[in-house]
Formats: C-alpha cells, sequence, structure tokens
C-alpha cells in the first residue's frame, strides 16, 4: 500500500497548518499592514483567499473578514495613491516651491 | 504554455472507486491511458487493484506514484519516456539503480534552480546597463569602467577603476584582499553564532542586513534611475512604496509568506547586493572573484571548512540556517516511507529527500495533469513571478543556447509537480536572507538550495561583463548555468554540500575573456563597426542599454 499519511496529502502546506495558525498568520498581516502598508494586505489576500475558500468549515469566520478588510484597505490606499501621483504629476509645476521640495529631482523640461 | 499537453483527453471520470469529479491526471505507466485520476489520493487508493494490470512488473508495492517529472517534453510522452528510461537503465547499468532515480529528481531540481539564477543574473545585468548610461566608459577597453552615477556616496569607495590603463593594479589587489577577508571574516562570526546557538543575535543580525538591502540600496538603486531617466516623483509616495516594499520583505522573509513571495525576494536581494558590487572596478571584481572561488573550495571542502561545519550543525541540531539560502521549493518529490533505512556513514548531508528517493523503482509512476491545472497551480504556489513575459524575453535574448532551461513549459511542469508530492518541510523558515559572505549550495533538506552569495556573485559576473558587451554577457550567462548544472551533476555523484561558486567563475572567467579577445573583435569586424561611435546618442532612455565598449559587437539596442 502506499504511505497514506494524513498529514501528507496535499500539495498545498496551507491544507495542512492548523486553522488557527492561519487565523494568526491572517491576522498580524492585517494588523501590521494599518502601518501604511497597503501592499502587506495585498499579500495577505493573495496568500490565504485560496485556502480560505477551500477550508471554509474548518477556518473561523475572522479569517475571511481579515482577508476582506486587508482587500478594502488595499484597494483604498491604491485609490488614494494613484490620485496623489495623478495630482502631482499634473499639478506640480503650479504649486510653485512646494512642489519643487516635495520632488525627488527636478527633471528639465524639454 | 499550451505546449506540455499533448495528450489532453475529453473531460473523463475519475477511475478510483467512488469518485465522481473529474480527472486530471493520467496514470502515466498506462500506455493506452485508461486510468485516469482526479488527484492523488485517488491513484492512490486505486493503486492497489490497477498497478496489477500494468504489463510490466512494478516493484516495491510501498512506493509512492507520485510525479517525479523530467524536462516537460519527455514528461508528456509517458509511454516513449518509460521505454527511454529502461533503456538508460541498461546503458547505465554500471550505475545503481537508487543513482539512477536520484539523476532524475536531480533533473526536476535543476530547472527549479536554474531558473531563479538566469533571472537574478538578467535582472542584474539590466540594473548594472540602466544605472551606467553608456558614454562614460564608452570604448576604454577592460580596465575602464568606472560607474557613473550614484545617489549616495558608494561610488567614491571604489573609485574610478582604470586598473590595466595605469597600471594600478596594486590597490585593485588590495581592495578585493579586504573583501575577501571581510567575508571570511563574516562567516566565521556566523559559524560562531550559529554554533553556540545565538539565534536571536543571529536574526537579527539578518534582519538588520536585509533591511538595509531592501532599503538602503533599493533607496540608492530607484534614486538614481530616477535622477538619470529625469522621471519626476515626489518623496512622499516614494517612501511609501519603498516602506511596503522593504516591510513586506522583511516579514515574508522572516517570518511567513507565501514562497514565491520569498523567492522572489531572494532573488531581488542578490540583484541589489549584486549591483552594490558593481561600484568596483573591473579588475578588482575579477580578483575578487577569483578569490571567492578559492575561498568558496576551502570553506566548503575542507575537513574543518566553516561552510562544512555550518552546514553540518545545521543537519545535526535540525535547524535551518537562518539566512544565505534560497529554497528551491517545498519539494522533497517522494513522500518519505515510514521505514526509511540510512544511507551509509558517508552521506551526512543525504538528505530526506534524497533518501526517500532512493527507496523509489527505477520506474516511477507519473502524473500528468492538464495545462491548465498545471498554469493554476502555478500561479497559486509555484513562481508564477518567474514566469512574466518581459523577464523571458530578456533571458531568451541573451541566453540564445540555453535551451530548456529557461523554457516556460518546463518550468511550470517542474512547480506543481514538484508540489504535487507531499512535502517533509514546509516553507516557512527555511529560507531567509542574503549577506555579502557567500554560502554553498544545496543542503536538500526540502528541494535544492542555493547559497544567495551564489546568486550575487553570479551576477556580478555577468553584470561586470554586460557593461562591456553584450556578446561577453552572453557568454557569461551560459557558462555561468553550465557550471551551475555541473555542479548539480557533482552533487549527485558525491551526495554531500558543494561549492557552487569555483566551476561556474572558472567557466565564466574563462568564457569571458576568450569572449573579450577573439568573439568581440570578430564580430566587429564582420559588422564593420568602427572602433569608436561618438555619433551614438547619449540622452533619452534606452540609450543606457547600448553596448559598450569595441564598438559593441553586435550593438543590442532597445
Amino acid at each position: 500500500m502506499p504511505v497514506d499519511d494524513p498529514d501528507k496529502k496535499s500539495a498545498d502546506p496551507l491544507d495542512r497548518m492548523a486553522p488557527e495558525e492561519i487565523l494568526s498568520i491572517a491576522k498580524t498581516y492585517f494588523l501590521m499592514g494599518l502601518a501604511f502598508l497597503p501592499f502587506m494586505w495585498l499579500i495577505n489576500y493573495i496568500h490565504l483567499h485560496r485556502v480560505a475558500r477551500r477550508r471554509k468549515d474548518e477556518l473561523s469566520p475572522s479569517v475571511a473578514t481579515y482577508l476582506y478588510l486587508s482587500l478594502g484597505g488595499c484597494a483604498v490606499w491604491t485609490v488614494l495613491i494613484f490620485t496623489w501621483l495623478g495630482l502631482y504629476l499634473s499639478k506640480r509645476t503650479q504649486w510653485g516651491e512646494f512642489g519643487d521640495r516635495i520632488s525627488i529631482n527636478l527633471p528639465l523640461g524639454s | 504554455m499550451g505546449d506540455t499537453n499533448v495528450e489532453l483527453q475529453p473531460m473523463r471520470k475519475c477511475s478510483a472507486p467512488d469518485c465522481e469529479q473529474s480527472a486530471q491526471y493520467k496514470c502515466s505507466l498506462c500506455t493506452d491511458g485508461s486510468a485516469v485520476y482526479c488527484s492523488r489520493e485517488c491513484q492512490l487508493r486505486h493503486w492497489t487493484t490497477h498497478a496489477s494490470t500494468h504489463q510490466s512488473p512494478t516493484p516495491a508495492p510501498q512506493s509512492n506514484p507520485v510525479a517525479d517529472s523530467n524536462n516537460a517534453a519527455q514528461a508528456a510522452k509517458p509511454p516513449k519516456r518509460s521505454k527511454k528510461v529502461r533503456k538508460g537503465t541498461l546503458a547505465l547499468s554500471s550505475l545503481d539503480e537508487e543513482t539512477i532515480a536520484e539523476l532524475k529528481y536531480f533533473l526536476v531540481q535543476i530547472y527549479s534552480i536554474v531558473k531563479p539564477v538566469v533571472v537574478c543574473i538578467t535582472l542584474s545585468i539590466l540594473c548594472m546597463r540602466l544605472t551606467n548610461p553608456q558614454g562614460q566608459y564608452f570604448d576604454k577597453g577592460i580596465g575602464s569602467i568606472t560607474p557613473s552615477i550614484f545617489a549616495g556616496g558608494i561610488a567614491s569607495a571604489a573609485g574610478g577603476g582604470r586598473a590595466i590603463a595605469e597600471g594600478s593594479q596594486g590597490s585593485d589587489a588590495t581592495s578585493a584582499l579586504i573583501i575577501i577577508s571581510q567575508i571570511v571574516v563574516a562567516t566565521f562570526i556566523i559559524l560562531a553564532l550559529f554554533h553556540y546557538n545565538c539565534m536571536k543575535v543571529l536574526y537579527g543580525f539578518f534582519g538588520l542586513i536585509v533591511l538595509s538591502l531592501l532599503g538602503f540600496f533599493g533607496f540608492l538603486i530607484t534614486t538614481s534611475l530616477l535622477y538619470i531617466y529625469a522621471v519626476p516623483l515626489d518623496w512622499i509616495s516614494f517612501m511609501f512604496f519603498l516602506w511596503n516594499f522593504a516591510a513586506v520583505g522583511l516579514v515574508s522573509v522572516f517570518w511567513k509568506g507565501p514562497l514565491w513571495l520569498q523567492q522572489g525576494y531572494m532573488v531581488l536581494m542578490s540583484v541589489l547586493m549584486a549591483w552594490s558590487l558593481s561600484t568596483l572596478s573591473a579588475v578588482t571584481s575579477w580578483i575578487l572573484l577569483a578569490l571567492l572561488a578559492v575561498w568558496d573550495l576551502i570553506a566548503v571542502l575542507c575537513p574543518y571548512g566553516p561552510l562544512r561545519l555550518l552546514i553540518e550543525s545545521s543537519q545535526k541540531n535540525d535547524r535551518a540556517i537562518p539566512a544565505l539560502l534560497y529554497t528551491a521549493g517545498p519539494t522533497a518529490m517522494m513522500a518519505t516511507p515510514p521505514s526509511k533505512p540510512v544511507e551509509s556513514s558517508e552521506s551526512i548531508s543525504a538528505p530526506a529527500a534524497t533518501a526517500a528517493t532512493m527507496n523509489q523503482p527505477p520506474t516511477p509512476m507519473y502524473i500528468e495533469g492538464t495545462s491548465e491545472f498545471l498554469q493554476s497551480t502555478s500561479n497559486e504556489g509555484g513562481s508564477s513571478l518567474f514566469n512574466g513575459a518581459s523577464i523571458q524575453n530578456s533571458e531568451a535574448l541573451l541566453n540564445p543556447n540555453d535551451g530548456d532551461g529557461n523554457k516556460p513549459s518546463s518550468t511550470s511542469q517542474a512547480d506543481p509537480l514538484v508540489q504535487a508530492g507531499p512535502s517533509t518541510a514546509g516553507p516557512v523558515g527555511a529560507a531567509v536572507a542574503a549577506d555579502s559572505s557567500e554560502d554553498d549550495d544545496d543542503g536538500l533538506q526540502s528541494g535544492m538550495k542555493l547559497g544567495l552569495g551564489d546568486f550575487v556573485f553570479y551576477s556580478v559576473l555577468a553584470s561586470r561583463a554586460a557593461l562591456l558587451d553584450w556578446i561577453s554577457a552572453a557568454n557569461v550567462v551560459v557558462a555561468v548555468v553550465t557550471g551551475l548544472n555541473f555542479t548539480i551533476f557533482l552533487l549527485v555523484l558525491f551526495r554531500k554540500a558543494l561549492p557552487a561558486l569555483p566551476i561556474s567563475i572558472v567557466f565564466g572567467l574563462l568564457f569571458y575573456f576568450v569572449s573579450y579577445l577573439t568573439l568581440v573583435p570578430l564580430v566587429n569586424t564582420v559588422l564593420n563597426i568602427p572602433p569608436r561611435l561618438n555619433w551614438m546618442p547619449v540622452d533619452g532612455p534606452g540609450s543606457a542599454l547600448w553596448a559598450g565598449a569595441n564598438g559593441g559587437a553586435g550593438m543590442v539596442y532597445f
């Protein structure tokens, strides 16, 4: 008989991880993401959303909550940062000295 | 990626009893493809009854019918393949079956190691070219590379390197010696910390290094790129992006994170490290690389070499070295059988995975997936990072001769199959951090491991070559990867940790100088490029990618 260890069934290590551990990962990533880290939130969602769906029954519902909060926060941040970038790039010259001061470099105009 | 899918059949139901799902795999020992399964578990359940239908007696029923893939082309044709294996068994009858099974295992491993190495080298070359716009080192010959613009002051440490021209080889050798002695000292410090179990100190140390690498050098490289290409960006969003980049890297490398992210950050850290070493003058780089090869040889192979001691003590105490290693994947292709016969005492570092492989019959079964499945899994956990089209394009550009190592088909084939095996060790905690000290490869406890130092110095070699011309760079990349393959091959024979630098570095240096002295003048003559090309545009993005010295040998310009 082939080895049929229940621990070693699945390809994805997340499938073998204890539900509490997944919860702690989701929670920690979410909390760390509060420190202006939307990328952390994005990673959290990408990393865990599949396993959260696959093991819906065993995992605590707060895992899904953390994941959706992460995704939502990441979306908000994305909108924010792109709005700011758009503002900066279009209004930079009109802002005068302030615009120059927050610029890393002052590209020469052509 | 569709070419792996030679025998896609209409969806069928899983052959295992009481399973209603549609099948994605077929038993590759069956030449008619009658047995199909939805998962490995189903195949395992069905195995007792199914195994008897095979023509050839399948030895060792306790063996695991787990996927063991070779390259994509072969794995896609199971009947042919098994024939080939049998032939191979005859031809290599002097080798025992264990070694053959192991060779197959290593074939899979080679792909999962070569791929990140090539990505790393390619990225380093790009960084190097982009931050060193042509013009400064233009047509000055071998020792004349001066790094141009750096936001920080690190360039001053290296000075301008006109070593050969001005005959200041003494100082170049001295700075190479200084760097190598720093590496030696760092290695001993790490060994001592590891030996006395000061893991917290070690983690703090490496955390600091990783943070400074990602943060500081990330800062330097992005600001110099912004300056060079005159991209307007404000400090606020720049700091925001950098903070996100560095913090996520730190957390995923030292704590938990998806494996692909860890691998990606490993590669990026190596690139940054190699870039920071690019400020050395050319001759210093060459001397340093030669010295490193020697040091690697000593440190790994001498009976009391520090790296050897480090690896042995890590295996004895079952502690992961908290740094310096790129883990190819949570591999362990085969399950470890319950009673694992330990090999001879000679193979101290023969890893669990390899020991398990040795128990396999010479013709294990192969599970094959449809290409959809392959893609989805490789996106899920594999290194989809490395499948970016642009990266592949540049790989193809730089590496025309290195055929099968870089094909997306083979890599995506390897990943899910690797994952299909039950892993003995999770990805967590296996791999961490980078350092300027080099480490050798392959602890092999969960897949093959390659020291980040190896990544770094391969990249240094290739990007240094790329500053001169593209032909030498392509040569060096091919030579380095060949050397790496050779090292992995030797690994199978010797079954212990081996230094990954010496063979690759020697190949790389040799090929670089040969192509510099012969191929580049030849191509320049053939293409009738005048030795000096002052009319080349200096400004504008892309000019940095223009192939530099001596007319550029082929003139890749994009």
